[in-house]
């Protein structure tokens, strides 16, 4: 029964056009009308303060073979979001100088957040209400309820401030996951207080829930490969056979067949029965770390890997072949597809 | 600051922008010594930790000070190693002055003196279980040279520079120091959002210095000091398998004297000035093109430095005759060596690494450092207000009440 209510719901925010994440655009065929968008930063440029061409949100139609800059937000580029209902499109960029909004297609932008909220690591939109959101920062978690004007500091129930990543519950929106220094933390209300998920490891870096069965979660985390529960965190086991180390990246495909990981010198690796058991993909040659991964909504095979230093790469075959399609030296922390 | 000071609209930001750049100024007065910025500090750059006056700090002196002499300093930035220093353009473009009596503590050095500060740190964002301690800045301040040291802490983790003797001189490379040239990813990741794993590689992408094992800025877990006016204990304590296993010391090659006395010290004069320094466990000499490079591999090691003067020992005979028989003692005490030493006028030093730092019998606490405490420039912590005083002259900067008032103090 419940089951049932959540997919219910599901299904509601999706006809209602709330979409945050790209699993909603397998709803949609208009391709062309769509854009990659990277969030991107390049470290040598802003602390030299020269080179500053890779830093930002980039933006690639795709079958083109250019990038072209879509806004500078003067530093760290960590993590993107999208909102949409109607005719109203909104991007956000969570860069180490606050929360920059755009709400004319990334003609103008501004900052919402204020001295107190800086470094945002990661942003997560409510599915529903556009007034409501959050950002992971070192200092911890912010919530606005009213689009960015005020910010209010969500820490109750963390040991740890420290917080990589943050996710919505699409299903139930006032549910989410903060990846956090020492552990995974889960919010039922809306941030108000949050419950240690205890993976028994520390340094979570990344945070995945399958799009279709919301008890199962994924973590990468420091130097423990990735963790998996499928019990909604009551019981953790690790991901066999991947290396012990960072993993910054997590991914799933639309229908949540296939799972993907990738981090510090791992290559890109997959698993297709919920996290359990994983094969490499790819080895990544000569990338020396994977930030990113992105899943093609319609076309399952079609992958594209953001990385450290190495830019963007990308495969039609499912992983077999690779191919550079640019962003040459810079971090490519996320890639999304948007309108 | 200047730029601030300048633009402001707002009468109350105008005023709070020029307080903050007496506050600058009067912090860098009292650790100045002709163009020299001395001591223990951040941020800096290798070049010019080993010859100061080509820091861009020497041309804010000779621009406020008038220290040092503009020849001087054009003589010392004008070798092949170099940095900066266009930021001063902003000071002279700008219609702020500086209070004369902050020029007065710059400049004068009739009597030696004793200064501290409490300093705030960058916190940590990750890996840490609070938030770092405050620096403890000491310095010794003489006409001839001074001696200044970070007491615990981090101020910066790129480019610390934690100790040093600055001889008052006219010639480059006026400084004698020794660190630990440690660097670390997760170090870096308590202060940058980024990932540790590569962190060191991204900071030496841009700062090549950064893991370098000949660098001669760090801070360092590994290094901890004590100093009492003109003596300065400087423990090591390196585990196995940190970068890098080594300890530096710089000692420029324009010394007017080095010798190494059987007794194990090592005696260098410059012009009137005279160190000694001890090492309690090996070491070797490299010779480097404008230096000695002093290295240590022992990764438990204690350096005791003694700085002394024409005007304080007479001679340097006479120093070395003063110093030669004492003898510092280093126990190992496991994970935390401990060393005790009796310096030249006769006080006795104890300190432990990680452990207690006790002068004369009685142990130092840091909670008695104030924001600054000195003869020229106090303030109590937290309190917002700031006095500077020079011969008969007071100012004092309120903060609280963004206030700045000028007296003549009775006589």
């Amino acid at each position: 029964m419940a089951k049932t209510a959540v997919t219910v719901f599901r299904l509601l925010t999706i006809s209602l056009g709330a979409v945050s994440s790209l699993s909603m655009y397998a709803q949609r065929s208009e391709d062309n009308q769509r854009s990659y968008y990277a969030a991107v930063f390049l470290n040598r440029g802003h602390i030299s303060g020269g080179a500053t061409s890779n830093i930002g949100l980039f933006k690639r139609i795709p079958g083109d073979t250019v990038w072209s800059n879509m806004y500078h937000p003067n530093l760290f580029t960590f993590g993107i979001g999208f909102w949409e209902r109607g005719t109203t499109r909104r991007y956000y960029i969570a860069a180490g100088n606050g929360l920059h909004r755009s709400t004319d297609g990334g003609k103008t932008w501004c900052v919402l957040t204020t001295w107190k909220t800086e470094e945002i690591l990661s942003v997560a939109l409510d599915p529903v209400d556009s007034s409501i959101l959050y950002v992971a920062t070192p200092f911890g978690v912010f919530k606005s309820t009213d689009d960015g004007a005020r910010w209010e500091r969500k820490a109750k129930g963390m040991k740890k401030w420290y917080v990589q990543r943050i996710i919505v519950d699409r299903a139930n929106p006032q549910t989410l996951y903060a990846a956090a220094e020492d552990d995974l933390y889960e919010t039922t209300d809306g941030g108000e207080h949050w419950n240690q998920l205890r993976v028994g490891v520390p340094g979570i870096l990344s945070v995945l829930q399958h799009p279709q069965r919301a008890s199962v979660i994924l973590v990468g985390t420091e130097d423990h490969g990735v963790q998996v529960t499928t019990d909604g965190g009551q019981t953790w086991r690790s991901g066999q056979d991947l290396p012990q180390t960072s993993f910054y990246a997590l991914r799933s495909s639309g229908s949540g067949e296939t799972l993907y990981a990738g981090g510090y010198q791992t290559g890109l690796w997959k698993s297709e029965d919920l996290g359990r058991s994983w094969s490499l993909v790819w080895p990544a040659p000569g990338v020396e770390a994977i930030y990113s991964i992105f899943v093609h909504p319609d076309d399952p095979k079609h992958l594209l890997v953001g990385t450290c230093g190495q830019g963007v790469y990308e495969s039609f075959d499912g992983g077999n072949s690779w191919k550079n399609i640019g962003l040459q030296g810079a971090h490519v922390k996320q890639i999304e597809l948007y309108p | 600051m200047l730029t601030l000071y300048e633009f402001a609209s707002d009468p109350v930001m105008k005023r709070k922008a020029q307080m903050m750049a007496d506050l600058l100024f009067a912090d860098f007065a009292v650790e100045h010594l002709k163009g020299n910025y001395c001591g223990g500090h951040s941020r800096d750059y290798p070049d010019d930790i080993i010859n100061p006056l080509s820091a861009p700090a020497a041309l804010w002196a000779w621009l406020y000070f008038g220290e040092p002499e503009f020849e001087l300093w054009q003589e010392a930035r004008f070798r092949p190693r170099h940095r900066g220093g266009w930021e001063t353009v902003f000071g002279a473009m700008s219609s702020y002055r500086l209070p004369e009596i902050i020029r007065g503590i710059a400049m004068d050095r009739s009597t030696s003196y004793v200064h501290t500060e409490t300093k705030r740190v960058r916190n940590i964002i990750r890996f840490g279980l609070e938030k770092n301690p405050p620096v403890y800045k000491y310095i010794y301040m003489t006409r001839h040279y001074a001696l200044g040291s970070l007491q615990g802490g981090i101020l910066q983790p790129i480019q610390q520079h934690t100790w040093d003797v600055t001889f008052a001189s006219d010639k480059p490379y006026n400084t004698i120091f020794t660190l630990h040239p440690f660097y670390s990813g997760k170090e870096l990741a308590m202060f940058f959002p980024e990932e540790q794993k590569f962190l060191s590689d991204e900071v030496d992408r841009y700062h090549k210095i950064y893991t370098n094992p000949n660098k001669w800025n760090s801070s360092s877990p590994c290094e901890q000091t004590f100093q009492y006016k003109s003596t300065i204990l400087v423990l090591y304590n390196i585990d196995k398998g940190v970068t890098h296993q080594h300890i530096d010391g710089f000692f420029p090659k324009n010394l007017d004297e080095r010798s190494i006395d059987p007794s194990g010290w090592i005696f260098c004069r410059k012009g009137a000035t005279f160190v000694a320094l001890y090492a309690l466990r090996p070491y070797e000499w490299i010779d480097e093109e404008i230096n000695w490079r002093w290295r240590s591999f022992e990764l438990t090691n204690c350096i005791v430095v003694e700085v002394g003067s024409s005007e304080e020992d007479s001679s340097f005979d006479q120093f070395k005759r003063k110093i030669v028989a004492r003898r510092p003692a280093l126990t190992d005490g496991g994970k935390n060596p401990s060393v005790e030493y009796t310096t030249r006028a006769g006080d006795h030093m104890k300190f432990t690494f990680n452990g207690p730092r006790v002068l004369n019998g009685k142990p130092l606490d840091f909670a008695d450092y104030k924001f600054f405490n000195g003869p020229f420039l106090r303030s109590e912590r937290k309190s917002g207000v700031v006095t500077m005083t020079y011969q008969n002259h007071v100012r004092e900067l309120d903060f609280n009440k963004v206030t700045i008032k000028e007296w003549q103090k009775l006589q």
